[in-house]
């Protein structure tokens, strides 16, 4: 009889716990979670099942381990495995042009060790950096001649930059990089740093000003009695070939222009607002009359390098290049007056100081308020048709334009003398590619 | 006696027989129709790039007269690129012509025979040589060298100023430098021409004169060149033909500035480097006022083509009447 | 002189022989030294001519044999960046861009030549006498014009855009001339003796003509044809405007292309100081290549002529 009511005692038991875990509430299956792998290592992003943790008789919800988020992350433009701008459908080369402000950064993303491939699907032209003028025509073209086109400034009627017989609402512009013009000069040994107002670079590519020893051009940079001004007054006084200030301008339509006639407007004053035009000078020429030509920012830094007595402007990462040391920077002041040598630090500056709501109409950071601001910084842009005939083509542009504004900038902007796009001006870049369609697809959400 | 009348008759009969036949035999329709595509392309050469430029010839006066080059829009004046074809391409001839004169003097007078085989074929070879490879000689090699060492001594020289302008304004390229590379570059095409003229005046000649007495030189100043005259003419003209067609060695060094250039050490232009240079981003009328430059540049090198080789055939009449 | 000194014996004459034959002297002795310092100074001449065309020769092998590699002939161009400023590349696309593009131009350029020299040289016709002007006038026309030409066929009237079709075109117009007069010269200097023997054995003039003329003036078209063509290969200004600036190897004739001549063009400007000494490399190769043509072709021409005669 005890033998028959403990075997009956546990089969009650075990068939009360049975029941029991039969009929747990169904809000406990539902506290497993899928965990994905963050940083995957491989191709395939790797995802755990966790089922619900019991804790002291409660069930909680899974947590995922480390490493692992129950948030599927967005791989895309991360660099890593899975990062579906990665993927694209097929092999192709794009054409590309234009600006050669950015043309550094944009070779280091298109050829060579860093840049973009797609796993060897996809591969570029020569960028050929004729100016930001012929990337923005050779884009509204018809039929166009690249598939991006890089200008320094986005094209606008406003701005003066659209191409005649050009509908802005046809493209997507994008901003690609930040960075920063320099005036450079050469003058030898002895006058580095000098520093210049914007007044007084507007008078030089006015013709007022003529020689580098000229009395306000001594009188910015401490007067006759410092050892600087003392050896700008020498160069007149010894009547030195190297005195009489030769001017480059850029002889093709130039972002980098507009940037610099921008500053002058703005900073000194010039009176003449940028507008496109090849030479910015009042009735679209500048003064100057001891002046030469370059054809982009190469050839501007060249010029300077090899001319003695020579002023430019250039791009910064020109001056950093090993050979053009021969480039002498001028400082220039900020807008609170104080004298600025450039640098990435202060080029960002001027990022942050114009906030972060860039668009084709409010696009310049020229002449920011604030300390330590560099007046000359300015993005540039990528533009882009909003259809696209080919959906590989397509697809390719779109991904090696988000994989730049928002991989490439982090690991190499720096490195190539450029500032990283600010997260908000890299998410708005996000934005308009995803305008980008082929046949109505979005082309940038496409995991091929 | 018997024979002559059989040969002209046999001569008659192959007249006949080849007028009758050629003109049937497919070979000879095939030559037809090559020389006609030939003659069809190079009308079509002439009548595209006249057909490109028809709306750069509404403003001829502003095409060849006017000063400044307005990109984009216009208006675009050729004077500037006219005048720096002129300037290169003659300080170019006069150098290669004064120096190429005494090199194919001492060529044909002065290196033994057998020597001469060797030192011909060098020439020719350096004629050779593709224009791009002066360009960048010029402008990594000679550019630096003109702008520290030589440019200094031009400009001490006297009347330096009006010749050379300031050194002020001087920015390394120039024309004088496209003008040395230049004639750096057709002093191999004149020197290989000059020395088949000179070494084609008849043997007898010379040593008639050098028998009455006459030193070399006299010999040389007053039979040779004189009896060379002509084709020496001609080899002028075609350096010529060949400085003022020049592009990308132009291009490189002459400085690229549009800007009616008298002073020798400021940059300028030509108009084959203006050409290829603005070329790349040139739109719409900008384009057909280039190909109006070519018309121009055509008709240069049209123009001298045809005076020398109406030199050449006079020179070829000269030497078989002597 | 001795004669007339035995003719006139004049009491002064003794004098009057003394001075005319003082001035004689004087005259001649200032004509030798005219005479030695203008053929020194020609001797000058040659010795400046020599010095800038050594110069290049120099910097040419200085400064192009160190840019010569493994990489230089098989890899694509890259474009250095601040962390890697020696990284240019190679130059593969443009060498096999330079091979393409003269390829097809030759195909284009060597059939119409030759076959244009024929002509002229064995035709009387008004058609031959305008087509000799012609190709004259032509064969000196700067090489940007073909260029232009190219350019507004291609691009502008068929609309096909940058690729090498445009610039073998553009090559192909500028061999030409030079195939058609070279051959013209090489047909006539056939000996009538070979026509005469054919037209004895009852050949018609047709057969004559490619049987008999072409095979003999066979050495001198193939002299002409390669002496085009070593010209074609250097020649910038013709593919300048119209080849693209390709950057894959590709032997299609609708790719854009590069080419030899194109890269130096392109690269002599560059920011990159690597760029700008890779540029010595390129145009080594071009010259050496233009040397062994034209060398090449000279000598094989002078050993068919010894074996000839």
């Amino acid at each position: 009889m005890n033998k028959t009511l403990r075997s009956l005692a546990a089969a009650a038991l075990s068939a009360a716990g049975l029941l029991a875990v039969v009929s747990m509430p169904a809000g406990a299956a539902s506290k497993s979670v899928t965990c994905y792998e963050l940083s995957p290592k491989t191709d395939k992003l790797v995802t755990r099942h966790v089922p619900a943790r019991k804790v002291h008789g409660r069930v909680l919800a899974a947590r995922c381990p480390s490493g692992y988020s129950s948030h599927k992350p967005d791989l895309q433009g991360t660099g890593n495995p899975g990062d579906i701008d990665q993927k694209v459908p097929g092999a192709v080369e794009l054409q590309i042009n234009g600006s050669s402000f950015d043309a550094p950064e944009v070779g280091a993303t298109t050829s060579g060790s860093t840049a973009y491939s797609a796993g060897g699907d996809v591969t570029f032209s020569s960028y050929a950096a004729a100016g930001s003028g012929t990337g923005r025509t050779a884009i509204t073209s018809n039929p166009p001649t690249v598939n991006i086109g890089f200008s320094d400034q986005p094209m606008t009627p406003t701005a003066g930059t659209l191409p005649a017989g050009a509908t802005e609402a046809n493209y997507a512009q994008v901003p690609y990089i930040l960075g920063g013009a320099v005036v450079g000069y050469n003058l030898g040994a002895g006058l580095d740093n000098l520093k210049l107002t914007a007044a007084e670079i507007a008078a030089i590519y006015n013709g007022t000003i003529t020689t580098w020893s000229n009395s306000q051009i001594v009188a910015t940079n401490g007067g006759a009695s410092t050892p600087i001004g003392k050896a700008l007054t020498n160069l007149g006084t010894n009547n030195e070939p190297r005195n009489t200030i030769k001017v480059f301008y850029r002889s093709a339509s130039s972002g980098t222009t507009y940037a610099f006639t921008d500053f002058l407007n703005r900073a000194g004053s010039s009176g003449i607002t940028a507008s496109g035009n090849v030479m910015e000078g009042s009735g679209n020429k500048w003064a100057a009359t001891n002046i030469s030509g370059a054809a982009n920012n190469a050839a501007m830094a060249q010029g300077i390098v090899n001319t003695l007595g020579s002023i430019g402007y250039v791009e910064y990462s020109y001056v950093l290049i090993p050979g053009n040391d021969a480039i002498q920077v001028a400082q220039l002041q900020d807008k609170n007056g104080a004298w600025l040598s450039p640098s990435l630090a202060n080029i960002a500056n001027a990022a942050t100081a114009a906030g972060s709501s860039i668009t084709p109409d409010s696009f310049s950071i020229v002449d920011e308020p604030g300390t330590n601001v560099w007046p000359l910084a300015t993005y540039s842009w990528a533009i882009v048709a909003k259809t696209q005939t080919s959906e590989t083509t397509g697809e390719a542009v779109v991904k090696y334009l988000d994989w730049e504004t928002h991989y490439a900038q982090v690991v190499d902007a720096t490195a190539n003398g450029y500032v990283p796009l600010p997260a908000a001006v890299a998410a708005y870049a996000r934005a308009q590619l995803e305008t980008v369609t082929y046949n109505g697809t979005v082309l940038l959400n496409q995991s091929s | 006696m018997v024979l002559l009348p059989d040969l002209q008759q046999h001569d008659e009969e192959v007249a006949e027989y080849n007028s009758a036949t050629s003109s049937r035999s497919w070979y000879h329709n095939l030559l037809v129709a090559v020389a006609l595509v030939f003659t069809l392309i190079s009308v079509a050469f002439v009548a595209t790039i006249l057909w490109s430029s028809r709306s750069a010839w509404s403003s001829v006066s502003t095409l060849i007269g006017g000063r400044g080059w307005q990109s984009p829009t216009g208006p675009f004046g050729g004077l500037a690129m006219i005048v720096g074809t002129l300037e290169t391409s003659i300080i170019a001839l006069a150098i290669a012509v004064v120096i190429g004169l005494g090199t194919s003097i001492a060529i044909v007078f002065l290196i033994p025979r057998r020597l001469r085989t060797i030192v011909a074929t060098c020439v020719e070879l350096l004629a050779a040589v593709p224009s791009i490879v002066y360009g960048i000689w010029g402008l990594l090699v000679l550019a630096p060298f003109m702008l520290n060492t030589v440019d200094p001594w031009l400009n001490s020289w006297p009347l330096a100023q009006y010749i050379f302008g300031s050194p002020g304004q001087e920015f390394g390229t120039s024309l004088l430098l496209a003008a040395i590379v230049l004639a750096v570059m057709i002093l191999p095409t004149f020197v290989a021409i000059s020395r088949e003229v000179i070494s084609a005046v008849p043997q007898e000649l010379m040593e008639a004169s050098l028998s009455l007495g006459a030193t070399r030189w006299q010999m040389i100043r007053e039979v040779v060149l004189p009896t060379a005259r002509i084709g020496l003419f001609g080899a002028t003209f075609l350096s010529l033909a060949r400085a003022t067609g020049e592009t990308v060695a132009v291009a490189l060094v002459a400085g690229g500035v549009a800007n009616v250039q008298f002073h020798l050490l400021y940059p300028g232009t030509s108009i084959a480097s203006w050409i290829a240079t603005e070329f790349g981003e040139a739109q719409g009328n900008e384009v057909a006022a280039l190909m109006a430059l070519g018309i121009l540049l055509m008709v240069i090198s049209f123009a001298l083509s045809l005076v020398s080789r109406w030199l050449v055939n006079r020179q070829r009449k000269v030497l078989a009447m002597v | 002189m001795t004669n007339i000194d035995e003719l006139t014996p004049v009491e002064d004459g003794h004098e009057m022989r003394a001075l005319i034959r003082r001035t004689s002297n004087n005259q001649r002795a200032r004509r030798v030294l005219i005479s030695r310092v203008m053929m020194t100074l020609c001797a000058v001449a040659i010795a400046i001519a020599i010095v800038p065309l050594a110069l290049l020769v120099y910097q040419l092998l200085r400064r192009g044999i160190p840019v010569l590699s493994t990489t230089f002939f098989t890899k694509l161009p890259e474009s250095p960046s601040l962390t890697a400023p020696n990284a240019t590349g190679g130059v593969s696309n443009a060498i096999i861009g330079s091979l393409a593009l003269n390829i097809y131009a030759s195909m284009m350029a060597i059939p119409i030549g030759v076959l244009a020299g024929v002509y002229l040289a064995e035709s009387n016709s008004k058609l031959a006498s305008t087509l000799r002007v012609i190709a004259q006038t032509m064969a000196g026309a700067p090489s940007i014009l073909m260029g232009l030409f190219a350019f507004s066929l291609f691009v502008q009237d068929i609309k096909i855009g940058f690729t090498a079709i445009d610039g073998s075109f553009a090559l192909a117009v500028l061999m030409l001339p030079v195939i058609a007069i070279s051959s013209e010269i090489s047909v006539r200097n056939v000996p009538n003796t070979l026509r005469e023997a054919g037209l004895a054995l009852g050949a018609k003039p047709h057969k004559i003509s490619m049987k008999v003329v072409l095979p003999s003036a066979l050495t001198g078209i193939v002299t002409g044809v390669i002496l085009a063509l070593s010209r074609a290969v250097g020649e910038t200004a013709p593919v300048l405007l119209v080849i693209g600036g390709g950057y894959l190897n590709t032997w299609k004739p609708l790719d854009p292309v590069s080419a030899l001549p194109l890269m130096i063009y392109t690269n002599a400007k560059s920011e990159w100081p690597s760029l700008r000494a890779e540029v010595w490399g390129i145009a080594l190769v071009l010259v050496v290549v233009i040397f062994v043509l034209s060398l090449g072709a000279r000598l094989w021409a002078s050993r068919k002529q010894q074996v000839r005669n």
